[in-house]
C-alpha cells in the first residue's frame, strides 16, 4: 500500500473522542430533559432507563480515549490515503441521494455512475457513456420490471 | 422425537425449484462476488439482501446463503491465481496457491482449495445440524435474565476481538446500542429520539444503513487506497498443470479436520469470522507439520488447512444465530436483518415457530456442498477472467445497486439518507481503525438486550441479584467473567506484559 503515516493521527484521535463525548452528551441531555421525556431515568422501568445508562457509558469511553490518545506511550498512527478524492465521492453521493426526489431516478444514475467512474480515473469517453446508460437501464429495469419497487421520477426524467 | 409434518415441510422446500433455482444463482454469483479483489463477502451479502425482501423466506434466505458460501469459496481463486485475494478470508490462502501456481501447480492449488473448502463446510454443515436443535431446547428455558448475560457476553466478545483495540470496540458497541434505542421503545411504545421524525418510528433502517458501511465505505476505501498492482498480478502465471491425486488429497485429512474443528469452534463464536480462523488454522497446521519449512513456498498442507479453516466458519456461524439470535459474525447479521424482514425473529423461536423452515434450511446447506462443488470446477476453469474487470466499472456498479438496493427495502428517500450516513460513518471507522462489527451487531442486539436487562430488573424490583440466583444465569455470569479475563490476558499478551510464541500472522482487515 502506497501510504504513509501521518503525524496527526494523535488530533484525529483527539477529535474522534471529542465526537463520541459529544455523542454520549446529546443523548444524556435529551433523557435528563426538563421535563425528562421518555420518564424518570432512573426508574428501571422507564422508556429513559436503558439509553441513559448507555450514553453514560459511551460518555465515559470518549473520556478514557481521549485521555490515551495523549498517554506518553500511546501510538496512534492514521494511514494518510487519497482522502480528498474519496470526500469528493462522497460529496457526489449525497448530491445523488439529496437531488433523486426532483431529478429522478434516470438522470441521477446517469450522472452519478459515470462521475463515479471518473473518481476512479476513467476518462475513455466511451466507457463513460456505456456506463452511463447501461448499467442504470439493467438495474432500474430490474427493479421496476421484475420486483415492482418503483424509483421517484423527479420532474426532468 | 422426530416430526413428520417438520421433515415434510423441510423435504418441499428442498425439492422446490425455485429454492434450488435461487441457491444456484447465489452461489454462482457469490463466487463470482468473491473472486472480484475488493468486493467482500459481507458486502455482496449486503447488497443484495434488498433482493430477497420480494421472495418467499424459502427462496431468499437460501440465496443468501449461496452467496454467502459462494463468495468465501470464490475469494480463493485470484488468491491463488494471481496473488490477489478476492476477500480477506482468503489472505492465508495466497501464501501457499500463489507459489505453487508459480511452480506450474495452480490447478492442483484450485481443486485442492475447492475440495478442502467443500470437505470442511459439509462437516461443519453436519456439527450445527447435530448441535442446534439441542442447544436451542436448552435456549428456549433461558429467562429474560440469561439473554441478557448471553447478549453481554456477545457484545463483549465482538467488542474485544474485532478490532485492533478493545476500547474502540466497546465504544462502537456503546454506539450501536445507543443508535437501537432511536424509535419506539420495545417495552412502553414511548417514541424515543425520534425528533418527530416519522421514517424514525420504526428505528433505524438495519439494511440501507448496512449497504452504506459495508459498500459505499468499500468503495471510498478503495479510492483512499487503491490497490497497487503487484507485477505478480500483472504477468499471471499461465494456469494449468498436474490434477490433484486422490493420494495426496488423503494424505491432507488430518489437516483438513484439524483446520474444520478449528473453524468450526471458532466460527461458533461471536466476532470471529473467517479471516481470523483462516489465519490460526494455517499457524496450527504450520505447528504440527512434518514439514513448516515447505509453508509459504507450495504446501498443499498450508493451502488445505487456510481453504478448510476459513470456510467451515460459514455454517459454524449460523449457531449462535439460529440458536440465540446472536449474529456469529457481521454476515450473519444481514442474514438475521433479512431473516426479521420476512417476519422471522431468529433464536429459539425460530426453531420453534418454524422448525420446517429451519429443517429446509439445513437440508439446503447440505445439498449446497454439492453444488458448491459443481460450480467451483466449473469457475476454476472459466473465472480466472473476471479478476481483469476494472475498478472504474466495478464500483459505479456497485453503487448503483446500493441505491437502488437500500430504496427498495421501503421505497423510502429517507433510507437513502441512512445509505450516506452510514457510507460516511463506515468510511470514518474504517479509517480510524474503529471495527464496524461491534456496531452493527450492537445495533441489532439492542431491542432484545434492552428489554432482557429491563424486564429483569422489573421482576427483581432492581436487584442486581437475578444475574446470578438462578443456575442458568449463574453460568453465564462465569462465562462473562471467563471471557473478560481471557480478554485481559490477551491485551497482556498484546501488550508484550506476557510473552507468548506465535505462528500465525494475524490479518490486518476484520472484514471478511
Amino acid at each position: 500500500m502506497n501510504t504513509r503515516t501521518w503525524p496527526g493521527g494523535r488530533l484525529i484521535e483527539s477529535l474522534l473522542a471529542l465526537a463520541v463525548i459529544a455523542v454520549g452528551v446529546m443523548f444524556l441531555r435529551i433523557v435528563h430533559g426538563t421535563p425528562p421525556p421518555f420518564g424518570d431515568p432512573r426508574d428501571i422501568g422507564s422508556a429513559a432507563f436503558f439509553p441513559g445508562l448507555i450514553a453514560l457509558l459511551v460518555t465515559g469511553l470518549g473520556v478514557v480515549l481521549l485521555l490515551s490518545a495523549w498517554r506518553p506511550a500511546s501510538s496512534v498512527a492514521f494511514e494518510s490515503g487519497h482522502t480528498a478524492r474519496a470526500l469528493m465521492a462522497y460529496a457526489l453521493m449525497v448530491a445523488m441521494v439529496v437531488s433523486i426526489r426532483f431529478l429522478g431516478i434516470w438522470l441521477v444514475t446517469m450522472l452519478a455512475v459515470p462521475l463515479l467512474a471518473m473518481c476512479f480515473g476513467e476518462r475513455r469517453w466511451y466507457v463513460l457513456l456505456a456506463l452511463a446508460v447501461v448499467p442504470p437501464a439493467l438495474v432500474i429495469h430490474l427493479f421496476e420490471g421484475v420486483m415492482g419497487v418503483y424509483f421517484p421520477r423527479g420532474v426532468v426524467l | 422425537m422426530i416430526d413428520l409434518a417438520v421433515l415434510q415441510q423441510g423435504l418441499a422446500m428442498l425439492a422446490s425449484p425455485w429454492t434450488f433455482l435461487a441457491l444456484s444463482a447465489g452461489l454462482a454469483g457469490g463466487i463470482l462476488i468473491g473472486a472480484l479483489p475488493g468486493l467482500t463477502a459481507t458486502m455482496a451479502v449486503a447488497v443484495l439482501a434488498p433482493f430477497t425482501f420480494f421472495m418467499e423466506a424459502a427462496i431468499g434466505i437460501p440465496f443468501l446463503l449461496g452467496i454467502y458460501k459462494g463468495a468465501i469459496y470464490g475469494g480463493s481463486i485470484p488468491a491463488i491465481l494471481v496473488n490477489t485475494p478476492g476477500t480477506a478470508a482468503a489472505a492465508a490462502t495466497a501464501r501457499d496457491g500463489y507459489a505453487l501456481t508459480q511452480q506450474g501447480k495452480s490447478r492442483k492449488a484450485l481443486e485442492l482449495s475447492l475440495y478442502s473448502s467443500v470437505v470442511a463446510d459439509f462437516l461443519a454443515t453436519l456439527i450445527l445440524i447435530m448441535v442446534a436443535i439441542p442447544l436451542a431446547s436448552i435456549a428456549i428455558r433461558f429467562g429474560s435474565s440469561e439473554f441478557a448475560l448471553l447478549y453481554l457476553i456477545a457484545l463483549t466478545m465482538i467488542a474485544t476481538v474485532s478490532g485492533e483495540s478493545f476500547l474502540k470496540g466497546l465504544i462502537a458497541a456503546g454506539l450501536g446500542l445507543l443508535v437501537a434505542s432511536i424509535g419506539l421503545d420495545p417495552m412502553s411504545g414511548y417514541q424515543r429520539f425520534t425528533f418527530g421524525n416519522t421514517d424514525l418510528l420504526g428505528g433505524v433502517s438495519l439494511i440501507p444503513l448496512l449497504i452504506g458501511m459495508f459498500a459505499l465505505s468499500e468503495i471510498l476505501m478503495q479510492l483512499t487506497h487503491p490497490p497497487e498492482r503487484t507485477h505478480d498480478a500483472g504477468q499471471a502465471v499461465e494456469h494449468g498443470g498436474e490434477r490433484l491425486k486422490w493420494a495426496e488429497f488423503w494424505a491432507l485429512r488430518p489437516t483438513i479436520l484439524r483446520s474444520t474443528s478449528l473453524g468450526t469452534f471458532l466460527g461458533s463464536l461471536p466476532g470471529l469470522g473467517a479471516e481470523i480462523a483462516c489465519w490460526i488454522a494455517y499457524g496450527l497446521a504450520r505447528g504440527r507439520s512434518r514439514e513448516p519449512e515447505k509453508f509459504g513456498k507450495g504446501s498443499l498442507e498450508g493451502l488445505a488447512a487456510a481453504e478448510s479453516g476459513n470456510n467451515a466458519v460459514v455454517p459454524a456461524a449460523l449457531i449462535p444465530m439460529t440458536v440465540f439470535g446472536i449474529p456469529g459474525d457481521t454476515i450473519t447479521a444481514v442474514l438475521i436483518g433479512a431473516l426479521m424482514a420476512q417476519g422471522m425473529m431468529p433464536g429459539p423461536l425460530l426453531i420453534q415457530q418454524n422448525p420446517g423452515f429451519l429443517f429446509g434450511l439445513f437440508l439446503v446447506l447440505l445439498v449446497t456442498n454439492v453444488l458448491l462443488l459443481i460450480f467451483g470446477l466449473a469457475a476454476i476453469r472459466w473465472l480466472k477472467q473476471v479478476t481483469r474487470i476494472p475498478p472504474t466499472v466495478l464500483y459505479p456498479c456497485v453503487l448503483l445497486l446500493c441505491v437502488c438496493g437500500a430504496y427498495a427495502v421501503n421505497s423510502s428517500t429517507f433510507d437513502l439518507l441512512i445509505l450516506v450516513v452510514g457510507g460516511g460513518l463506515g468510511y470514518v471507522m474504517r479509517r480510524t481503525h474503529f471495527p464496524i462489527a461491534p456496531l452493527i451487531i450492537g445495533l441489532l442486539l439492542g431491542p432484545g438486550f434492552e428489554s432482557a436487562v429491563r424486564q429483569s430488573l422489573v421482576f427483581s424490583n432492581g436487584s442486581l441479584a437475578i444475574f446470578w440466583s438462578r443456575p442458568g444465569s449463574l453460568i453465564l455470569l462465569i462465562l462473562l467473567a471467563l471471557v473478560i479475563f481471557t480478554m485481559a490476558w490477551r491485551g497482556l499478551v498484546k501488550a508484550g506484559v506476557i510473552r507468548k510464541r506465535s505462528n500465525s500472522h494475524p490479518p490486518k482487515s476484520n472484514n471478511t
